[in-house]
């Protein structure tokens, strides 16, 4: 991570009242200030992760999704715009989140996470909110993260329910642990309210900010599950596997 | 014996039901367990469990209680185990 910075007065006045949540403060605002998280996709997840780290004041976002807006990602894609149909959607999302903090840097990437961008994107950023609706991208920024050893937020849901889980490379499970190949049952299109999506995004945000501030602790070697159809939430323990061909080596 | 197996995403939503209590014989394992719930539910749940070897699908996570095995075959089942079924998902 960089140099920490020092805060702006426009900074001290924006971040005010979550500088007094304890064990953060001012050291963890700079903290903040000086971090760069990529997020994978800013649909559902994605936009909400990328909004609400705007907001606390991360210097820094990688913003990567490929396409333009549809109509059906206007349910829940809080980033995406109704004027913005048609038009790419990093580009909505880059707008909205300057309306919301412009001294945010963002760097807006008109692709999907691949086996082929995965290690340049990660390598540009401290941490990784994982918010790709495919296991193929899933796995790619796993296994690039892992490789250069940064932390991965893992967010993900269906229908009602939602998984969160945080990753850090050789002390907890890595997603290729949980998933050791592409889950054959999983198909892009999936029910979805955007009311689910961005609950388990906050979780994913305020994991994001924990891990960057360095307080609290992280879900590394727990995974979450919530149903909101029924208001269940448990947490769950998860393993290593040994073998696992991307982090068993660690 | 008796155990109660919780369904959740996929599982659940083939299924049409979020958990049952299912007898089994003392002795099983998880993977004896979803053996006969595959027997019992049909190709629906058989395919979100096992690959088409037989073999348990590895993104299967199975939980007792609140952690996860490793191995699902490796160790007993006891009287009153709670056995979460997580089938993977990845909605973004
Ligand atoms: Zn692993």
């Amino acid at each position: 991570m960089r140099e920490k910075p020092e805060l702006t007065a426009e900074e001290r006045a924006t971040y005010e009242w979550q500088m007094w949540v304890p064990d953060f403060g001012e050291a963890g605002q700079r903290k903040l200030k000086a971090a760069s998280v990529l997020v994978s996709r800013c649909g559902g997840l994605g936009s909400v992760v990328a909004y609400e780290l705007a907001a606390a004041g991360v210097g820094r976002l990688v913003l990567a999704h490929a396409g333009n807006t549809k109509p059906s990602d206007l349910n829940r894609q809080l980033l995406m715009t109704y004027d913005s149909l048609g038009t790419p959607r990093v580009e909505s999302a880059e707008r909205r989140l300057k309306e919301l903090n412009p001294r945010l840097e963002i760097v807006a990437v008109n692709e999907n996470v691949s086996p082929e961008n995965a290690e340049r994107l990660v390598d540009q950023v401290d941490l990784i909110v994982d918010c790709a609706p495919l296991f193929e991208e899933r796995l790619a920024m796993n296994a690039a993260a892992v490789a250069q050893r940064k932390p991965m937020v893992d967010c993900a849901m269906y229908d009602l329910e939602a998984h969160i889980t945080t990753i850090v490379p050789g002390r907890s499970p890595c997603l290729a642990c949980l998933y050791p190949q592409k889950p054959p049952a999983w198909r892009r299109e999936f029910p979805v309210f955007g009311a689910v999506s961005g609950m388990v995004a906050c979780l994913g945000a305020m994991e994001a900010i924990k891990l960057l501030a360095d307080f609290g602790e992280s879900l590394a070697g727990q995974l979450i599950t919530c149903d909101l159809r029924t208001m269940t939430f448990r947490k769950l323990r998860i393993e290593r596997r040994r073998d696992c061909h991307v982090c068993g080596d660690l | 014996m008796n155990v109660e197996v919780i369904y959740t995403t996929q599982i659940k939503a083939a299924l049409e039901r979020a958990s049952e209590n299912v007898e089994v014989p003392d002795g099983s394992s998880a993977v004896d367990l979803l053996q006969q719930l595959a027997a019992q539910h049909g190709a629906t749940f058989g395919e979100l469990v096992f690959a088409d070897d037989g073999a348990l699908l590895p993104a299967l996570i199975v939980c007792v209680g609140d952690a996860q095995l490793v191995d699902p075959a490796a160790r007993p089942l006891a009287e009153g185990d709670v056995v979460t079924l997580l089938s993977p998902i990845s909605g973004g």
